[in-house]
């Protein structure tokens, strides 16, 4: 038995492994070890977060992780074939490709294709050598720093994807983000950090999915922030259909400015657990911020979506809708907090949370929350959990469609709601006939 | 806009009615907490010595908690060393008739509207009443009405006397002592409250309703309820409380139990109106409460109404547990804070049985700059076939400093179920009022119009002598507004 520094599972030898990887790290600009030793700090005064805390109540993810991983270092580069991965790649795409193994930028698989002017790309670790005082600016901006999981990658990530995408500058192709664990060897964890610099009047799309290479276990952290321009429009996939062996945690913090439009859509699939943290922050007047979210769940996986809009402005609008069909032993967790401020007058905040269980035994825990303040606001949430109508069967079967083509077309048509949200057509396409798939099965 | 300012003004100026203290002499216990005052409690109820140990069971049990602080409301936490635990009006109720009561007390019950006098003479009145004050049971009306029907309806201390094999099995069933913070206090230092039981197949000819009062000062009331209703009864049990205008905050900790056997039908009904505090919330009473029942049988039906106007600080959560199969659990809730009131209040809703429904409607109204949530759980387990719920929990804002919150948990882990929740935030609309003043109905009368339909269909669930006081309460707490 390891002995606890603190409590919620850190131990000492965590610190001590943390210390021996620092050593191993290239030399930090002085900035952004000021930032990785606030998270360190941050982290270490909470410890993992346990079923007692409110945010993961319901989803007791660290007792899970905790004796299978090594936190406390980042795992080695490691050195993939394309043929390892190929099957994981979205086909007929036309796109910039980043891809990471373990973390880390492979140059030699990434490929880029919009113009210069438009956007830059980078490797974090890269554009830090390049430029580490905009990158401290940048990381300085960011307010939310309360999650555990989120002050754990702060403190030992050192790679991910930078965007740069520039003022009045329509990024026409979709940039492509591949992140692969490698577990073929032994169990494989992987910390990025992602930052999308998007100026004013900007236009991208961002694509981003995890996948394991290899059957040991494997977990992935992940944490973006993403720095809206005004009038800017971003939007931003992400696809979690990994294995069963595969945990990640996903935390994105967009931080919207004025007249900007974001547009998040979470489409999960597989996996063996899955935590996402969503919030937004919205700093100006006029922005509107849509998170969409389907859970299409099977077997023992279960997704946990926390999200969280925080109107601190009049006249800004957010949408929230979150669709989940839970079959076999999965589980299912919804919490989406709307927050709206003394000042945010004239606020449009809308919140669903939809909900079939397939099986007994499947779980779901919802809980949407309103936490207002401003009295002249539209507000409001609906939430159900209930199975396919008998009637709405008949009336299929009635026309004569098979019992179980007319359940997947139900349940389709359920999922579309959700699919529907996604603006690239080849990525939409590609979601959709997963979907059909694993539905007509 | 001026016209609304000044509604909202006349509105947090409306002073507490009920704010009148009665000179009575009061027996209490010297201040603080101590295994020593639980006994002396007891001594003085004259218990025995099981409910003792029961009692010090509870406190040594509350001493290893914790104060809870989830709840979205903030306050300056209670001193339980003091407050005092045991305060009763000096003139020992062994009352024959009502000539008996001091008059000072009556006085005090006709000034909150209940006339114990009246309600003796008009036989036709159909309401039968514990009056409860300090925590001590000071009357109880109609009780040989009720006994023909073998209905027992006393204090809880006449209870523990007369029907201890009753009192033995049912108290700390539903809310056990260990429940939580509160309820461990209770059980430890409760005082009086009422006891009800409603025998096989027997309905209730009459409303039965307990008035709380808590008048000395720096005292806590610390009440409990048991309701027991058995196979195939009914019984509609109305509730209500007020207290005097005080500079410091008093606490009041009540517990009430409800079992509900096969068939049985229990409605329970409570206007909450504790002193809620000056404008610049100063005093007022913590209100915190734990309420639950237990439909344990099939087709048992429990129905909670409330209507919270008063508390500085409320957390109550009056929940069902449908454990009987095709049980019903409702829930309707008017909820109104103004100034610096907080208010933390829902339900639970636990489906076991097969086949079971639950209804909630909760409406909230925050003015001034209070703070009101709502906070409920529907939990669907595994086993409970068919389970059916239904949630609704609006809010209405007036004015800009005052917020709504919302935070219900919704678990399931049955595919049969159907569950619903929706909620909307919003303040009354400018083409409402509109609507109103075009038809020559003008601002004020046409926020009352307003506000009144939307809780009428909470009003609409209470017994009608208590619907006509709840919308007087609450024309009183929005009056200028409302009025």
């Amino acid at each position: 038995m390891t002995q606890l520094v603190d409590k919620n599972m850190v131990t000492e030898e965590f610190l001590l492994r943390y210390n021996t990887s620092l050593e191993e790290r290239e030399q930090e600009p002085e900035a952004l070890v000021k930032y990785r030793e606030e998270a360190l700090a941050n982290f270490l005064e909470t410890g993992f977060p346990t079923r007692k805390e409110e945010e993961y109540k319901y989803f007791d993810i660290s007792k899970k992780l905790v004796d299978k991983f090594d936190f406390a270092r980042e795992a080695g580069a490691k050195v993939v074939a394309e043929q390892d991965f190929r099957q994981f790649l979205l086909p007929d795409l036309d796109a910039n490709v980043l891809v990471f193994v373990n973390g880390k930028l492979a140059i030699e698989h990434s490929k880029l294709v919009s113009p210069e002017e438009q956007v830059t790309i980078h490797g974090l670790a890269g554009a830090v050598k390049e430029d580490p005082a905009k990158i401290a600016d940048l990381l300085s901006k960011t307010t939310l720093k309360e999650d555990p999981f989120y002050n754990l990658n702060a403190s030992v990530a050192t790679d991910g994807a930078y965007i740069e995408v520039h003022k009045n500058a329509v990024v026409d192709k979709p940039i492509m983000l591949y992140f692969f664990t490698d577990s073929r060897e032994e169990k494989a964890v992987a910390y990025s950090k992602n930052i999308f610099n998007i100026a004013d009047n900007a236009q991208v799309s961002v694509i981003e999915t995890f996948h394991n290479i290899g059957n040991d276990d494997s977990f992935a952290s992940a944490s973006t922030e993403v720095f809206v321009g005004g009038n800017a429009h971003v939007d931003y996939y992400k696809v979690q259909a990994d294995n069963e062996k595969a945990f990640q945690v996903n935390s994105t913090h967009v931080y919207q400015g004025a007249d900007s439009v974001s547009n998040v859509v979470t489409v999960s699939l597989d996996g063996a657990m899955v935590r996402n943290n969503l919030n937004f922050v919205l700093n100006g007047t006029g922005i509107e911020a849509n998170m969409y979210g389907l859970s299409l769940l099977d077997s023992q996986t279960a997704v946990d979506n926390h999200t969280s809009v925080d109107h601190k402005f009049p006249h800004c609008e957010s949408n929230e809708l979150y669709k989940g069909i839970y079959d076999g032993k999965s589980k299912g967790v919804f919490n989406g907090k709307i927050f709206v401020r003394e000042d945010a007058q004239k606020t449009n905040a809308f919140q669903a949370n939809n909900n079939i269980l397939l099986s007994d035994d499947a779980t779901i825990n919802t809980k949407p929350q309103l936490e207002i303040w401003a009295d002249d606001v539209k507000c409001s949430h609906g939430c159900t959990n209930g199975q396919i109508a008998d009637e709405q069967l008949f009336y299929l079967k009635s026309r004569g469609i098979g019992a179980e083509k007319a359940r997947a077309m139900l349940l389709m048509a359920v999922a579309e709601d959700v699919v529907n949200k996604i603006n690239d057509e080849v990525l939409k396409n590609h979601i959709s006939a997963i979907i059909a798939q694993r539905l007509m099965k | 806009m001026s016209k609304d300012n000044e509604i909202l003004k006349e509105f947090t100026d409306s002073e507490y009615k009920y704010g009148f203290t009665t000179d009575i002499e009061q027996d209490a216990a010297p201040k603080g907490l101590s295994e020593d005052i639980v006994r002396f409690i007891s001594e003085k109820k004259e218990e025995p010595e099981w409910l003792l140990e029961w009692r010090l069971k509870a406190y040594r049990h509350w001493l290893t908690l914790e104060e809870p602080d989830w709840a979205n409301i903030g306050y300056e936490k209670p001193d339980f060393q003091d407050i005092i635990y045991y305060s009763a009006p000096k003139q020992k109720p062994e009352l024959e008739s009502l000539d008996e009561v001091d008059p000072e007390l009556l006085e005090t019950f006709s000034k909150l509207g209940i006339s114990l006098d009246e309600q003796k003479r008009l036989s036709g009145v159909k309401v039968a009443v514990d009056a409860v004050m300090d925590s001590v049971s000071v009357k109880t009306t109609f009780r040989e009405t009720l006994a023909e029907k073998g209905i027992i309806f006393c204090s809880f201390s006449e209870a523990v006397k007369d029907h201890p094999e009753l009192v033995k099995q049912y108290m700390g069933s539903v809310v056990s002592m260990t429940d939580n913070y509160y309820a461990a206090l209770n059980s430890a230092v409760f005082s009086d409250g009422s006891f009800c039981y409603i025998p096989k197949g027997v309905r209730c000819p009459m409303e039965l309703s307990t008035y709380f009062r808590i008048n000395a000062s720096g005292t806590g009331q610390f009440e409990r309820t048991l309701i027991v209703a058995d196979e195939g009864s009914y019984v509609s049990y109305l509730e209500g409380c007020t207290a005097p205008m005080r500079d410091e905050n008093q606490l009041h900790a009540a517990v009430v139990e409800i079992f509900v056997a096969k068939d049985a039908e229990v409605k329970y009904s409570t206007v909450q109106n504790w002193y809620p505090g000056d404008k610049e919330g100063k005093g007022g009473i913590y209100n915190f409460v734990t309420k639950r029942g237990i439909c344990d049988g099939d087709n048992a039906k429990l129905s909670w109404t409330q209507v919270e106007t008063g508390s500085a600080v409320t957390w109550k959560y009056p929940s069902c547990i449908l454990k009987g199969d095709r049980s019903i659990g409702e829930f309707y809730s008017v909820a109104v804070t103004n100034n610096y009131q907080q208010a933390d209040t829902g339900t639970k809703m636990i489906h076991i049985g097969k086949d079971t429904k639950s209804r909630i409607v909760s409406k909230g109204v925050s003015a001034g700059k209070s703070q009101n949530s709502y906070r409920g759980l529907v939990k669907v387990l595994k086993r409970a076939e068919n389970a059916r719920n239904f949630s609704q929990c609006d809010s209405l804002l007036m004015g800009s400093k005052c917020g709504a919150h919302t935070f219900p948990y919704i678990d399931v882990e049955n595919k049969s179920a159907h569950v619903e929740h929706e909620a909307t935030t919003s303040k009354i609309g400018e083409d409402q009022l509109f609507y109103c003043n075009q038809r020559g109905i003008d601002t004020e009368k046409a926020v009352a119009l307003i506000v009144n339909g939307y809780c009428k269909e909470v009003l609409n669930q209470l017994p009608m002598e208590f619907a006509v006081e709840a919308q007087k309460l609450l024309a009183l707490t929005l009056e200028g507004s409302v009025g």
